[in-house]
């Protein structure tokens, strides 16, 4: 009887190994979890989309919770995850978002927003991408919550989903309160 | 004297300016820069293909990041101080060497940790055997015939052996294994990635074309190497190799005239770029060097009619644009 479990040890590191290896495959291999959760968002000073004139720097919202939404007309996710901004942006008129239009030409991203509706309060216009590569952006859409103090609560890589919104976002937002 | 000045600063901001402008044929602008961003991007990794290398991927993203390392190196940052700027953004993930930290422990210490259980695990099973003299007397017999009295002590013995031969040898072959397809020198941390020294390179490059001067195109890397490493001296000799073909190279007269001059030899300099005009040359070099030596003359009307020239010929908005304005309108103000 004895002999039988000494034969059950490789057995049982096996199906550990399996089961790690099963919880891997599981996991999004496209998700790189973001160093910058915890720390100060980086700060910028972009002209605004709608007006070139007028800039736009996080450090505007301090004192806010807000989220920034990393967005392009060229980008296809973007217009999947577009109709649960809006419908954030309406159902959360206290939390202000803001779109970072990355990597974009002006004329495309006005249309874009004129034709699927314009969820932001704003968008700062990044054209060659510097403020992205200092969010860690590498693949748009992308979404962070941001806090009262300036820091990065919470980034979202990929559509944002009404699922999303309300089992993540949501809580943390209140949380935030 | 500070007209001169004045020269050699424009004359560096347009080697810079050409450095930043010309990233559709890097190599030839500004080799050294150009290889430490190979060195350093060769061992990063590339977020939206994540099996290539920064170095390798034609990604938009890994071009901007590629961008981006450039101006830093240009900026005269540290290969740590660039890689911090990238993990502070990506994180550990864009590494593909990770570092040792707590949360890869267990990647790092895991395997030694596997192997030890395993020796535990054979030591305790071997023994055991062997404490009880025979488990299975069949598998046994090719060594001892069981009429045989000493059979017990014979296979003990063999146990034992066995069991030390394993100990050594496993991680024996380990240590081999690593030997061939490891990296020793990686195992010290002020080993890995050392900087690649420009000078040395440089100086091994000298030797080579020392050894087999009939290369033009070596020549040409070599002088603008010095030029980068603010050598001027040398890439005038370097550029003294290969005075025929620069006869023939309006670009090649600019770069060896902007050369003579930063050495001190605005009279050559002169020289060349009037040799570059008369061949019809519109390169901005030639006209901002052109300009620089007009305004160095107190012909400030002249300066200003090259650099004019210059602004059609870049893009508005560029810094090179920005500071040829400045200079037009320093050449305007001496001129009242």
């Amino acid at each position: 009887m004895k002999r039988f479990w000494w034969f059950l040890i490789p057995l049982l590191a096996f199906a550990v190994l399996v089961f790690f290896l099963g919880k891997g495959l599981t996991k999004d291999p496209r998700y790189v979890p973001s160093p910058l959760v915890g720390k100060q968002a980086p700060t910028f000073d972009l002209p605004q989309l709608q007006d070139p004139k007028q800039t736009f720097a996080p450090e505007d919202l301090k004192g806010r919770v807000w989220l920034l939404n990393v967005w392009a007309s060229w980008c296809v996710s973007c217009r999947e995850e577009h109709p649960v901004l809006v419908e954030f942006a309406r159902t959360h008129p206290e939390v202000p978002l803001i779109g970072l239009d990355y990597k974009d030409q002006r004329p495309d991203a006005l249309a874009w927003l004129k034709k699927h509706g314009n969820p932001y309060v704003l968008s700062a216009f990044d054209a060659d991408g510097r403020v992205g590569i200092d969010y860690g952006v590498y693949g748009v859409p992308e979404t962070y919550v941001i806090d009262q103090a300036g820091v990065i609560r919470y980034k979202h890589v990929g559509p944002v989903t009404q699922e999303v919104v309300q089992t993540l976002i949501d809580p943390m937002l209140k949380g935030l309160k | 004297m500070k007209a001169l000045f004045k020269l050699f600063v424009a004359i560096w901001l347009v080697t810079a300016g050409a450095a930043y402008a010309a990233e559709a044929q890097p190599l030839a602008q500004n080799p050294l820069v150009e290889t430490r961003l190979n060195a350093i991007s060769e061992n990063l990794r590339c977020l939206v293909c994540q099996n290539e290398s920064l170095a390798g991927s034609r990604a938009e993203l890994a071009e901007d990041l590629r961008r981006e390392v450039r101006h830093l190196i240009e900026a005269g940052k540290s290969d740590k101080e660039i890689i911090d700027f990238l993990v502070s953004r990506y994180g550990d993930y864009v590494l593909y060497d990770p570092p040792f930290k707590s949360t890869t422990l267990f990647l790092w210490v895991g395997p030694f940790i596997l192997l030890a259980g395993g020796l535990i695990g054979l030591v305790v099973f071997l023994r055991r055997r062997s404490r009880q003299g025979l488990i299975d007397e069949p598998d046994y017999s090719p060594v001892s015939t069981p009429s045989d009295g000493v059979a017990p002590t014979k296979n003990r013995v063999a146990g034992r052996w066995l069991l030390w031969l394993i100990m050594v040898l496993i991680p024996l072959g380990g240590g081999l294994v690593y030997l061939k397809v490891g990296n020793l020198t990686a195992l010290n941390p002020a080993n890995v990635k050392p900087a690649p020294d420009p000078n040395v390179m440089v100086a091994r490059l000298q030797a080579k074309m020392d050894a087999n001067p009939d290369d033009p195109a070596g020549w040409q890397l070599l002088a603008r190497a010095y030029m980068v490493m603010n050598r001027p001296e040398d890439a005038v000799k370097a550029f003294g190799h290969i005075l025929p073909l620069i006869k023939q190279e309006p670009q090649l007269m600019a770069d060896y005239a902007e050369a003579l001059a930063a050495s001190g030899d605005l009279k050559g300099a002169r020289t060349w770029i009037n040799n570059a005009l008369q061949k019809g040359s519109q390169d901005p070099k030639v006209l901002f060097l052109a300009g620089g030596l007009a305004f160095d003359e107190g012909n400030y009307k002249q300066a200003i009619s090259f650099w004019e020239r210059i602004l059609k010929l870049v893009a508005p908005d560029s810094p090179e644009a920005k500071f040829v304005q400045e200079n037009i309108s320093e050449a305007r103000a001496r001129m009242k």
